[in-house]
């Protein structure tokens, strides 16, 4: 076959590993295929938080366990609070504001990890010095779906935490600009993405269906 | 690794479905089958994110969803399956290893004051099979797309109805999501599901059908040749007829009842998956096989493989078929002699050994016809497809310039047709 001598593609993208063969991306297109598939990634994970959730209604139907409903709304508010304070922290990045950025991240995680000890001080009575929790994992199926589903929420919390620290210390060694921080967009969204995952969780664990008194404990 | 290590340290004793209570109640070899579901379960998620995002967003120019290999629509819907469903048997799988090592109660049921507070056995059947279903598409829907790209290329016609047979399998994908159920129509769920799970499971046969037709079409008037591939991929069709036609009368509920873990089960399983995956899955070794190695199989050893195993494939599963009806049952290794199906097993045991022994003959070929085979040259189908547009076996670079597609990729035998692709032509 008669070999073409037409030039490679040429692409202003100076990667670390440029294969002599493999026609170099631009910036912009590996954004787009990074950006599809983080999207892709969520929509995987939809089905495993999905999974939970289909566990969660086949078990309990429209009955629920009696969880406190103050420590609730003050860990989803705080979650909550978090995805505004990481969107103006996102919104920074772009706009190459590295001290707002670095604020707005550290409040992030601190939200995130409030949410988390709130979680673990009074959902799961990890400490119960402070506050005695009556659920347990064994005891009945209401403990389990709630650890169950809590477990795996506060999993991608950490998950998340640690993402966002990443990205604030490559920032901090000017690693980001505004045209180039996908790391930092991507966390966001992550971010943002286990906050819903929340909005569904927290409906189906402290206010659908009829409260049941557990006995005993 | 750990589902072999499995095997050391007690196995798993409730068969590959892992219905508790058994799974919970089992060895530590359970927990090794688990691990070894998340690791294949992780890279499959993987491999099916990379290749969608591939299929989407890098095709080469002038590639529209609808120019593509029509393979690849088999691996996009494949690939969305993987993507989403394997996540049920992972939280399934994990559920059950917390409920082994903690005790949460999840899948076992805890009578309280006459109260349920435990778990339910059958979450466990709902979870898997959301994951399990699908999954066989997993294995069938390639080996469809595979059918669908090999037969234009030895009829020398156009592929009939390509977006038709495009759709068909995301199709094929998104109804496989909604029949989850009737592998539990005798699990004792609430009666008023089978009718919505025989109805949906009626429903697969409806895109299935479209590829069926579109095969008898693209043959229809083509100048057929018969080298191995070809012939596989016929035998592929028989035998998934055999499949497609046992398939409604097990998702028909009533007669399922009778039918539920019999060996026409077995059976009919047996047809879908070598006519959907196993003859597929040959046909395209024997197709791609000068691609890989430069060199010809040899084309006696490849009819003898065919021809000793299609007969056989038949025997088999319509044997299985008829000992299932006559009361044979899944899981068991011995019967009543009073069945009278003695005659019955003894051909599907025969029947099994001529396929293994033409399986045998296969192996040999492709490793004596690497060394010994005939060179083949780029392209010896006068395949339209890019891979045999370039030397055989491929070279490290295989085009020197990004390719453009400027063709149809089916376009046999049609006059004045431009060709599929063209190597650097034009700018980007």
């Amino acid at each position: 076959m008669a070999a073409s001598t037409t030039p490679m593609k040429a692409a202003g993208h100076a990667g670390a590993h440029d294969d002599a063969h493999a026609p170099t991306e631009t910036y912009a297109e590996r954004l787009r295929l990074n950006r599809l598939g983080m999207w892709l990634f969520f929509i995987s994970e939809a089905f495993l938080f999905g999974a939970l959730l289909a566990a969660r209604f086949y078990l309990w139907g429209d009955t629920r366990p009696d969880l406190d409903q103050v420590v609730g709304l003050i860990v989803t508010s705080v979650l909550l609070l978090s995805s505004a304070s990481m969107y103006i922290a996102d919104t920074a990045a772009e706009h190459g504001q590295w001290r707002v950025f670095s604020v707005a991240a550290w409040i992030t995680m601190i939200l995130g990890l409030v949410f988390l000890f709130g979680v673990m001080i009074f959902e799961w009575g990890l400490f119960p010095s402070i506050y005695k929790a009556h659920l347990t994992p064994w005891d009945s199926k209401y403990g389990a779906v709630v650890f169950a589903m809590t477990g795996m929420h506060a999993f991608h919390v950490i998950t998340g935490i640690a993402l966002i620290f990443i990205m604030w210390n490559l920032a901090r060694k000017r690693r980001f600009t505004p045209e180039r921080h996908w790391g930092v967009e991507a966390s966001a969204i992550y971010w943002h993405y286990v906050d819903v995952v929340w909005i569904f969780f927290y409906p189906a664990l402290y206010l659908i269906g009829s409260v049941v008194h557990l006995t005993g404990h | 690794m750990t589902l072999l290590l499995s095997a050391l340290v007690g196995g798993w004793d409730s068969g590959w479905t892992m219905y508790p209570p058994l799974s919970l109640q089992g060895s530590v070899g359970y927990q090794f089958v688990f691990w070894s579901v998340f690791a294949i379960g992780l890279s499959s998620i993987l491999g099916s994110l990379n290749l969608i995002a591939t299929i989407l967003l890098m095709r080469p120019k002038g590639m529209s969803m609808f120019r593509m290999p029509i393979f690849c629509w088999a691996v996009l819907a494949t690939s969305i399956i993987q993507l989403t469903a394997t996540q049920f048997i992972g939280i399934d799988f994990l559920l059950l290893s917390f409920e082994r090592s903690l005790g949460m109660p999840i899948f076992n049921p805890m009578m309280v004051e006459g109260v349920n507070m435990g778990g339910e056995p059958l979450l466990h059947q709902h979870l898997f099979w959301f994951y399990s279903h699908p999954a066989v598409y997993v294995f069938v829907l390639p080996g469809l797309g595979i059918i669908s790209e090999l037969l234009p290329v030895f009829s020398r016609k156009p592929l009939f109805g390509y977006r038709w047979v495009a759709l068909s399998s995301i199709a094929i994908a998104l109804v496989g999501f909604l029949v989850w159920g009737h592998h539990m129509f005798t699990s004792g769920y609430q009666p008023y599901l089978r009718v919505a799970f025989m109805i949906s499971t009626l429903l697969v046969a409806v895109p299935t059908g479209v590829k069926f037709f579109s095969w008898l079409g693209t043959m229809w008037g083509g100048r057929l040749t018969f080298p191995t591939p070809m012939l596989f991929t016929l035998g592929s069709i028989s035998v998934f007829l055999i499949g497609g036609l046992s398939g409604p009368v097990l998702a028909t509920t009533t007669t399922d009842l009778f039918l539920h873990d019999t060996y026409f089960v077995v059976g009919h399983f047996h047809a879908t998956i070598f006519g959907g995956f196993v003859f597929p899955f040959f046909a395209a070794i024997y197709f791609w096989y000068p691609k890989i190695t430069g060199r010809m199989y040899n084309e006696a050893l490849g009819k003898w493989h065919f021809w000793l195993m299609t007969p056989a494939f038949w025997v088999m599963s319509i044997g299985q078929m008829s000992v299932g009806v006559m009361g044979m049952r899944r899981h068991i290794a011995d019967y009543d002699a009073g069945l009278g199906i003695a005659t019955g097993q003894l051909w599907i045991t025969l029947a099994g050994f001529v396929i293994a022994f033409s399986i045998l003959l296969m192996i040999y070929n492709l490793f004596s016809s690497a060394e010994v085979g005939r060179v083949a040259g780029a392209n010896p189908w006068k395949s339209r497809s890019p891979e045999w547009q370039i030397a055989s076996p491929v070279p490290d670079i295989s085009y020197p310039a990004p390719i453009r597609v400027v063709g149809e990729p089916y376009d046999y035998g049609l006059l004045g047709s431009p060709n599929y692709v063209a190597v650097g032509a034009g700018d980007d």
